[in-house]
């Protein structure tokens, strides 16, 4: 049986895994992407606003082509994410564009995209968010 | 077809697991246009599964989608217990959540955003592919999620016949053997 006591966030968090575990062995396959993604080092946290009340912090650590989500917290971290998971799906699945990301609201009033320590590590910042795109 | 409620805006009706709503299921899929041309460029089967949760379902049972270029090729039913038919692509939730789908309380890629469903599989193409995901989940919105229930609520009687609201008999499981059988 699956787990039926698995929580949403339980959930949420294999669904993001199986995100970047599939883009990036996706991008691995491709000349142009594999030495970029050998020589990406980063720690990035994400913090996911589930619902009203509800985060599910989490943080990759990217680190000679190996890509590993991690659930829970981590500091220090080169930068970090804030955003409601389906916007960030939207972002990184071109529904949402960069400027929408950083300018317009999400469904709990804040910037769908908050970014933290992003302005030292644009760059990373910048190679992350194509990694992730599809 | 005499189970279902074909009138135009209710919601269909057919028992779940059944051959008739996999058939139902595969017809509204192979003749919609929109799904034909939002997966035309889809390759991967499918195992949806509804997690028992204190609910109707007493075990978790799981359908199966052949789906390959905006096409549903074929379908299998499948219960905890027994070996998963080889899927690409698997997404999980508990009975509660996916009647809420149905019931058009909950938005199919807000539900999987927020954790009410699980999906594994080539995340990178569902990504790329999202509106022919929702089409996909959509149309299961056609239906009334009429889940089969046993004559026996005991799961670990050795055989459990499943009957539909009309006290028909819909599925035999042995759950000794790991088998089932779908009637209708």
């Amino acid at each position: 049986m699956e787990d039926a006591n698995e929580t949403d966030e339980d959930r949420f968090f294999k669904t993001f895994k199986s995100i970047i575990d599939s883009v990036v062995a996706e991008k691995e396959k491709t000349s142009k992407w594999a030495p970029r993604l050998k020589k990406f080092r980063a720690v990035v946290q994400f913090r996911f606003r589930l619902a009203e009340n509800t985060y599910l912090l989490c943080h990759l650590v990217a680190k000679d082509g190996s890509f590993q989500l991690i659930r829970g917290p981590i500091d220090p971290y080169d930068l970090e994410l804030g955003a409601a998971p389906e916007d960030l799906y939207n972002f990184t699945n071109h529904t949402y564009s960069t400027a929408s990301m950083v300018l317009k609201k999400n469904v709990y009033g804040q910037r769908r995209l908050q970014l933290k320590k992003a302005g030292r590590h644009l760059v990373k910042l910048l190679t992350l968010s194509k990694i992730l795109s599809v | 077809m005499s189970a279902l409620n074909t009138l135009a805006g209710e919601k269909l009706h057919a028992p779940f697991p059944s051959n008739l709503w996999a058939t139902t299921f595969m017809n509204l899929l192979n003749t919609s246009k929109a799904y034909e041309s939002a997966a035309k460029n889809w390759e991967g089967a499918m195992l949806f599964i509804i997690q028992a949760d204190g609910g109707q379902a007493l075990f978790d049972i799981g359908c199966w989608l052949d789906l390959w270029h905006g096409k549903c090729r074929g379908y299998k039913f499948w219960v905890s217990g027994q070996e998963r038919p080889k899927s690409d692509y698997v997404l999980t939730g508990p009975e509660k959540n996916w009647m809420a789908m149905v019931d058009g309380k909950l938005d199919p890629i807000q539900g999987l955003m927020t954790g009410k469903f699980k999906l594994q599989g080539n995340m990178a193409m569902v990504m790329r592919q999202t509106t022919a995901a929702k089409v996909l989940l959509e149309t299961a919105l056609n239906f009334e999620l009429d889940l089969v229930t046993p004559d026996v609520r005991d799961p670990k009687a050795k055989v459990l016949t499943f009957f539909d609201k009309n006290k028909k008999k819909v599925m035999i499981i042995d759950t000794h053997a790991h088998t089932f059988t779908v009637v209708q």
